[in-house]
C-alpha cells in the first residue's frame, strides 16, 4: 500500500513539474499549429486507482489542476477542467470496461489491461479533459470554431507524451 | 435520518463535484481579468432584460409622482422659453456648436444600501453611449457609466466610495472633489477647498466643468456644515444633495462631444 501511494504522489510531483516547466514553455511556430496547447497532466487522473473513491478523487483532481494553475497563472482553470474529467471518470472505465471487467485493485494502465484498451479509455478522457479546458479559458462557446481546433491539437500531440510515457513505464 | 445518509452516501461524489466546480468558477471570475469581463457582460445582459421587465410593471404604480415631475420640468422649460420670449430672440440651437447632447434614458435597477452603489439605465451602446459619460437627472448628477453593452449600461452612482466629481461653490469660483464618505444617502462631502475660502452655509454647489465628464454649473446640492480638521489646510464640507436618489427614475446621459480633444491635450508624457 505505501509503495503504491509513494509512486502516486512521485507520479503527482513529476508530471506537474514536466508540464509547468517542459511543456509549458513549448510552441510550434508553424501556420496554426501554434495554437498548440500540451496538457499532460491529466495522464495523473487517468493513472489513479481503480477502486479509489470517488470523492477523494474529486479532492485529488482539484489539488491538482490549483497546481498547474499556479504555474500558468490562471487560478481555476485547470482545477475546474481537472474536476470535471475526474468526475467523468467512472463513467468513462464502465463505458470502455473490457469484457472479463476489471480485476485488478491496480490502475488502469496499459500494462494491466492492454495497450488498446488504454487508447480508447485515455482518449475518451483527454478529449474531456482539454475540450473542457479550452471552453472555460475561453469562457464562451461564442470561440467554438477555436476551441474544437485547440482541443483537437492538443489531443493529437499529448496523446502521444502519453502515450510513450505508457510504453516505458510499466504502471501495475 | 437514515434514508437521508443513505442519499449522501449514493449521490456525496455529485454533490462534492458541484461544490468544487462553483469554488473552481468563483475562483476563475474573482482571478483572472479575460473570464471576469465576459462574465459581466453576460450577466448584464441578462440581468438587464430582467430589470426592465421589472421596471415596467412597478412603473404603472408611480405614474402619477412621474407625471408630477415631468410637469413641474414641464413648466420650468416653458418659464425659460417665456423668458426668453420676452426679450424677443429665441436662441438659436445650432448643434455644430454645441458641446454636448443629452440622451434621456430611464433607471431600471439601482442600489443605494451599500458601500458600492451601481445603478442600471435602459441604454446601451447601440444608442451611442460610451464609458466615463455622465449621467444627470433634472434636478442633480447621478453618476458616471462604467460598463456598456449593446443595449444596457451600468454607472457608479455618486453614492459610492470610488467616486470623485470635480465640483465648485457657484459664483465664489472654490473648487474641490466631492466624494462619498459614508452610508449617508443625502450628503456628500466636498473637499480640498483650501480654508481662506469664504464660503457660508446654503451656498450652492455646482459642477465645476473642469472634468470631460460634466459640464459645468449643473446644481448639486448646499453647503450644509463646514469645518476644518485640526492641522489640515482644507474644509471638510458637507453638502446636503439636492436630488433623491432612491426615487430616480429619469435620467439624461451626457455626451460631451469634445471630451477626446480635452483628454487629448491633457495628456502629459
Amino acid at each position: 500500500m505505501n509503495t503504491s501511494v509513494s509512486q502516486h504522489v512521485i507520479r503527482f510531483v513529476t508530471l506537474v513539474l514536466i508540464q509547468v516547466l517542459i511543456f509549458k514553455g513549448i510552441s510550434l511556430n508553424f501556420g496554426f499549429l501554434s495554437k498548440t496547447t500540451f496538457l499532460i497532466y491529466p495522464l495523473f487522473i487517468m493513472l489513479l486507482p481503480i477502486n479509489i473513491q470517488r470523492s477523494i478523487l474529486l479532492v485529488i483532481a482539484f489539488f491538482l489542476g490549483l497546481s498547474v494553475d499556479i504555474f500558468y497563472d490562471s487560478v481555476g482553470v485547470h482545477a475546474a477542467a481537472s474536476v470535471l474529467t475526474a468526475y467523468s471518470r467512472d463513467i468513462v472505465l464502465k463505458l470502455t470496461q473490457p469484457v472479463q471487467g476489471y480485476k485488478t485493485a491496480g490502475s488502469p494502465s496499459a500494462h494491466n489491461f492492454g495497450f488498446n484498451w488504454f487508447l480508447l479509455y485515455s482518449s475518451v478522457m483527454l478529449v474531456i479533459h482539454s475540450f473542457a479546458y479550452f471552453s472555460i479559458d475561453a469562457f464562451s462557446f461564442v470561440y467554438i470554431g477555436d476551441i474544437l481546433l485547440k482541443t483537437l491539437l492538443c489531443f493529437i500531440f499529448s496523446m502521444i507524451f502519453i502515450m510513450i510515457h505508457q510504453i516505458i513505464f510499466k504502471v501495475n | 435520518m437514515r434514508n437521508l445518509l443513505l442519499f449522501f452516501a449514493k449521490y456525496g461524489s455529485s454533490f462534492l463535484f458541484i461544490i468544487l466546480e462553483i469554488l473552481c468558477f468563483y475562483l476563475i471570475i474573482n482571478f483572472n481579468q479575460s473570464q471576469r469581463s465576459i462574465f459581466l457582460y453576460s450577466s448584464n445582459l441578462i440581468t438587464g432584460k430582467l430589470y426592465k421587465e421589472k421596471q415596467k410593471i412597478t412603473d404603472v404604480f408611480s405614474l402619477s409622482d412621474e407625471m408630477d415631475s415631468l410637469r413641474l420640468e414641464n413648466a420650468e422649460l416653458l418659464r425659460r422659453t417665456l423668458y426668453y420670449e420676452g426679450y424677443g430672440n429665441p436662441p438659436v440651437i445650432d448643434t455644430a456648436t454645441y458641446a454636448y447632447d443629452l440622451i434621456p434614458a430611464k433607471v431600471i435597477n439601482q442600489s443605494i444600501n451599500s458601500r458600492s452603489n451601481y445603478m442600471t439605465i435602459d441604454k446601451g451602446a447601440g444608442d451611442g453611449i460610451q464609458l466615463d459619460m455622465g449621467l444627470i437627472s433634472h434636478d442633480g448628477v447621478l453618476g458616471i457609466i462604467n460598463n456598456v453593452n449593446f443595449s444596457y449600461s451600468r454607472a457608479i452612482s455618486i453614492l459610492n466610495s470610488n467616486i470623485r466629481i470635480s465640483a465648485a461653490v457657484k459664483n465664489k469660483g472654490y473648487f474641490g472633489n466631492l466624494i462619498w464618505p459614508d452610508y449617508d444617502t443625502e450628503r456628500m462631502n466636498l473637499e480640498a477647498v483650501p480654508k481662506h475660502a469664504n464660503i457660508e452655509v446654503g451656498d450652492s454647489i455646482v459642477t465645476s466643468g473642469y472634468s470631460t465628464i460634466f459640464p459645468p454649473d449643473i446644481f448639486i446640492g448646499r453647503i450644509e456644515t463646514f469645518n476644518v480638521r485640526k492641522g489640515e489646510a482644507n474644509y471638510t464640507i458637507s453638502v446636503k444633495l439636492n436630488n433623491d436618489l432612491s426615487k430616480t427614475k429619469y435620467a439624461y446621459i451626457i455626451n460631451n462631444y469634445k471630451q477626446e480633444e480635452q483628454l487629448d491635450v491633457e495628456i502629459i508624457e
